[in-house]
């Protein structure tokens, strides 16, 4: 029973943190139509970053805010004068981010060495509450409640403000919101940005309970390619949703089956896929841009 | 050239580049350079079969590596753990690459464009956590040790040289197959899948089969390729699962120019020059890797066979109309290559 409940809790957790690094990257995908690939990096990156600012400041939050801006601001630079160029090219662009993936990632190898670093909980979310006669770290609390949040904040983000009306104008009609005489690069680039300092700040969160080692954006890839898949692209509840279930499929599989961990993601890929293809939570109003 | 037939002319630069293939290793070449060769012959073969699927049938996988990999640790594990001979554990690994790409085809192929390139991913990543966490049988992180070196009816292919001419010999049966399935009327239909696959269905053509077989021979090659490093290298990592295997694959096909018949291997023999050179001097190989990949996508997208066939049409298009406009015509195939 312990074993379950604790489990159940350390999988909504680290599902939160995934949410930080998919809802981005699900976005942006939906949006611009780019898998940014190299959002994984960018979540390796705000780790570093945020670690390097916590070793020196000792402020969690102010590596949080500083890891999510430093990062986004390298973020909105590789869209500016990367990715923008190759606008409606969507295999282009894939391709490219594998390029900015594989710099990334080398740099930070390069910069940071190769030792495996683990931030320290701050000391104020240290310590557990005690539940029902069951203990649970408050950290990992901590985490759900940042994305439970984080989810809040989109949606009304998205679906209550302005801007956020005109982005799904633009997941649904780019050229026509381009007729209104509105500038959809500016847009783009916001959203671009947004995604990334999620995927830093979350880097951050991360880097308390997962560490940080040379090559992790490569395991951290594939569970949030498997979230939009889920979800559907663009999708910011389809993104929670595909989350939790991700994490929770990787959790109690490395628990129950730690030879077999990663496999444990293929059977609701599978499910969706021969299923859902679009996704869980993809409504058909989206306009799916044909890809020539 | 009005002078001699195209065609034949192709022939002959055929036959002439099998032959130096063949003489190579009786010069007086160092092994070193015969084990570059036969490892380039290796990544041409799986770059090759890549390019069926990415350069003629416009389903773009970055999942290769897993087809690479998991055959060669199949060939691998039947031969270090059950001591299976060099043939049979050959025949099993193509067998299991056949199911393998068959399961995961039926499922990948229902997508298309960024998405097929997407789930290609995941399983490729998937299937290196399994050739990572599974270590009863893979070895985990440390590899796959103990491949016994190939012998067939008895003679043992100890030496490079040998070796060597086991993987010409595949590699030119492959090659002709593949030369075979691309010209006959099934490559030309999915050909028309990349260009067209609307129109494709409307007129009568069952897409999804044509695809999902693209999908399974290319996945069957690159698993030949697999099983022939697996004895290479008598030793296989998860690296060579990883996506990165799969990136440096698809950098051979985009590099040498998707679609075009020998492009794959003008770029297997680049990358994997290249890398080997350069491992000489850094280890800063997935940086520079990456480098590669940002200047072909953002100058040269159709790739360096395009690339020298355009300026070969720029400097002989005098007089010489046809020449040129074939330039003209492949580069714009070239292009629509890389954007599908």
């Amino acid at each position: 029973m312990y074993f379950w409940v604790l489990q159940s809790i350390n999988a909504f957790a680290f599902g939160s943190l995934l949410f930080l690094i998919a809802s981005g990257f699900s976005l942006i995908f939906g949006l611009m139509d780019v898998v940014n690939l190299t959002h994984a990096i960018f979540y390796m990156m705000g780790s570093y970053v945020g670690f390097f600012i916590f070793a020196h400041t000792g402020s969690f939050l102010l590596a949080i805010i500083g890891a999510g801006l430093v990062v986004a601001l390298i973020g909105a630079i590789k869209y500016r004068f990367f990715l923008l160029k190759l606008h409606g090219k969507s295999l282009n662009q894939v391709l490219l981010c594998l390029g900015f993936l594989f710099v990334f990632d080398d740099l930070l190898l390069i910069v940071f060495g190769g030792d495996p670093l683990i931030l320290d909980v701050p000391s104020y979310l240290q310590g557990m509450i005690n539940f029902g006669g069951i203990y649970f770290p408050n950290y990992r609390l901590f985490l759900i409640g940042v994305g439970v949040i984080t989810i809040l904040f989109l949606h009304y983000f998205i679906e209550k403000t302005k801007v956020g009306s005109l982005i799904r104008a633009g997941v649904d009609d780019e050229e026509m919101v381009r007729a209104m005489g509105i500038n959809i690069n500016l847009i783009f680039l916001g959203v671009y940005s947004l995604g990334v300092f999620l995927a830093a700040a979350g880097g951050v969160f991360g880097g308390v309970i997962l560490g940080m080692r040379p090559r992790m954006a490569f395991e951290i890839l594939p569970l949030a390619l498997v979230v939009v898949i889920i979800g559907g692209k663009g999708n910011i509840k389809g993104a929670y949703f595909g989350s939790i279930v991700v994490a929770f499929m990787d959790n109690f599989g490395r628990a129950l089956f730690p030879q077999l961990s990663y496999f444990t993601l293929f059977l609701p890929m599978v499910l969706i896929l021969t299923f859902k293809p679009e996704g869980l939570f993809s409504n058909n109003k989206i306009k799916r841009r044909t890809i020539t | 050239m009005p002078a001699i037939n195209n065609n034949s002319l192709k022939k002959i630069l055929i036959a002439l580049g099998i032959l130096v293939l063949i003489i190579i290793p009786q010069l007086p070449v160092s092994s070193y350079y015969i084990n570059l060769l036969s490892l380039i012959l290796i990544f041409a073969l799986l770059a090759m079969g890549l390019n069926l699927l990415v350069g003629y049938t416009g389903l773009s996988s970055l999942g290769h590596a897993a087809f690479f990999g998991s055959t060669a640790y199949c060939a691998g594990i039947l031969s270090s753990h059950y001591g299976w001979s060099f043939l049979a554990s050959s025949a099993a690994g193509v067998i299991f690459i056949i199911l393998l790409a068959g399961g995961f085809g039926l499922i990948n192929v229902r997508s298309k464009g960024v998405t097929f390139l997407m789930v290609s991913i995941a399983f490729g990543q998937i299937i290196w956590g399994l050739s990572q966490s599974w270590s009863a049988v893979t070895g985990g992180a440390n590899g796959l040790v103990g491949i016994s070196d190939p012998s067939i009816f008895g003679y043992v292919f100890a030496s490079c040289t040998s070796y060597y001419y086991i993987i010409l010999f595949v590699l030119i049966c492959c090659s002709y197959l593949l030369y075979r399935i691309i010209n006959s009327s099934f490559g030309l239909t999915l050909q028309g899948i990349k260009d067209n696959s609307k129109r494709m269905t409307s007129l009568g053509y069952n897409v999804f089969l044509h695809s999902w077989i693209a999908y399974i021979i290319s996945g069957t090659l690159s698993g030949i390729a697999g099983i022939l490093y697996a004895y290479y290298n008598n030793f296989v990592s998860p690296t060579d699962v990883s996506v990165i295997t799969s990136a440096k694959v698809m950098m051979m096909v985009l590099v040498g120019g998707a679609g075009t018949f020998f492009g794959p291997a003008l770029g297997a023999i680049i990358i994997v020059s290249l890398e080997n050179l350069l491992s000489a001097f850094t280890n800063r190989w997935v940086l520079i890797m990456g480098i590669i990949y940002i200047l072909v996508v953002m100058f040269t997208p159709a790739g360096l066979v395009e690339l020298i066939k355009n300026s070969y049409g720029k400097v002989f298009s005098k007089g010489d109309d046809s020449n040129s406009n074939k330039g003209g015509d492949s580069r714009e195939r070239g292009r629509s290559t890389v954007k599908s």
